[in-house]
């Protein structure tokens, strides 16, 4: 699979390096906020602080897809791109309503912290099987 | 969508990347349209005429159309 991104563009691989450097930054964020949230008794004020911190990757991901769409001169891929985004946003929906009815009952990570690293890695795989089927 | 790209690449001896560079899209692209899963738009197709030197009907059809 790492041969199909060779056969992409320097813009199309900054804009991948770029989601995946957001990716980290998400991940990062959603441990150590959560750490925070459940060591800390904290104000309402710093909840909502940290609650408009958490959506900052999301935010940044959206301009950055939507730049890298703008920008994208190759409309087979800017096709796949955005059936990648449908997919993955539909695995998100499907697990965000398994997890509601689960989490309660459970001590897993709320779903919602890591929603926005599932859908990109949901689209990501979505989007290298079809460039791998379409080699 | 039926088309003859493939036919028209092979008479100029042409690869699919060596299109692809000629049509500035990714070799995917290239190959999702020959092989009918990917209809360009007009300006691709439009590309693709000017650079075969022929006209948009001749390298697409309908396959409708082709069969009735």
């Amino acid at each position: 699979m790492r041969s199909c991104r060779m056969h992409l563009s320097g813009y199309q691989r900054r804009s991948m390096r770029t989601i995946e450097i957001l990716m980290g930054i998400c991940i990062a964020l959603s441990i150590l906020l959560q750490a925070i949230l459940e060591r800390h008794s904290l104000s309402m004020v710093t909840r909502y602080g940290i609650a408009v911190l958490s959506i900052a990757p999301v935010i940044a991901t959206i301009t950055v897809v939507a730049r890298y769409l703008r920008g994208e001169k190759d409309e087979y891929l800017r096709n796949l791109v955005v059936e990648s985004m449908l997919w993955g946003l539909g695995f998100v929906l499907v697990a965000d309503t398994f997890f509601s009815y689960v989490q309660p009952y459970s001590s897993l990570i709320p779903f919602g912290n890591i929603s926005l690293d599932v859908f990109i890695v949901t689209a990501s795989i979505t989007l290298e099987v079809k460039l791998w089927r379409n080699r | 969508m039926k088309n003859r790209l493939r036919v028209l690449r092979a008479e100029r001896n042409w690869s699919q990347a060596d299109l692809a560079q000629k049509l500035e899209v990714s070799r995917q692209s290239v190959n999702a349209i020959e092989t009918g899963k990917f209809d360009p738009s007009l300006p691709l197709a439009f590309r693709l005429a000017r650079l075969f030197e022929t006209s948009i009907e001749s390298i697409f059809s309908d396959e409708s159309e082709a069969n009735s």
